[in-house]
């Protein structure tokens, strides 16, 4: 059998390496937004110097993670992007449709106590569970 | 859009990892290819018409709807 003449196998493993470091980012910003936000509601502090840092820490973190994510669309073949950027629409469409029923409810006063959290809960878990779709989709 | 994918790789006794390492992409979007599942980019259909050194009217075929 013919051998393949080029060795792409570095492509494989820094995809995975750009995954990882994905990863590593994601969990900071979560990690960092868990932490300011019950260091303000808990009031661990009185400073609002440390809260001012810590919400300028999270929000160059979360630039961090895009940044990633963008290095890690570039190592995706077309396929691969296409699943991301297909999740994405169906993630973003649900978090603008969804957004605004939810706002109707809080104006109707169905829901008391409205979160944005909610919101990026529900953009987060679309998103996921449209890439898992897409990767069954096109097995 | 037919493809001969899977013929012009069995032919020369390649794996379709062997055929997505040629190719620079997945496996799983070789697979996808060979199914039928997706229809590559035209960067891609040259690169694997490159790769099996045939034209790419000979490994796509373009079916129009018939009515």
């Amino acid at each position: 059998m013919e051998k393949p003449m080029v060795n792409l196998s570095c492509l494989t493993s820094g995809n995975a390496k750009n995954t990882i470091r994905f990863l590593c980012w994601t969990f900071a910003w979560s990690m960092t937004m868990v932490l300011a936000d019950k260091a303000i509601l808990y009031e661990w502090h009185s400073s609002a110097l440390i809260s001012a840092i810590a919400i300028v820490l999270n929000a160059g973190i979360g630039i961090g993670m895009i940044l990633s994510y963008l290095r890690h669309l570039k190592y995706m073949d077309e396929l691969q992007r296409k699943i991301q950027l297909d999740a994405l629409a169906i993630a973003m469409g649900v978090a603008l449709v969804g957004s605004f029923s939810y706002s109707l409810m809080v104006t109707a006063k169905f829901i008391t106590d409205a979160e944005v959290s909610d919101i990026i809960l529900l953009m987060t878990f679309t998103f996921v569970v449209s890439v898992i779709v897409g990767h069954i989709r096109y097995r | 859009m037919k493809n001969r994918l899977k013929v012009l790789r069995a032919e020369r006794d390649w794996t379709q990892a062997d055929l997505a390492e040629r190719l620079e992409v997945s496996r799983q979007t070789v697979n996808a290819l060979e199914k039928g599942k997706y229809d590559p980019s035209l960067p891609l259909a040259f690169k694997i018409a490159h790769v099996f050194s045939e034209p790419i009217e000979a490994i796509f075929i373009y079916e129009t709807e018939v009515s």
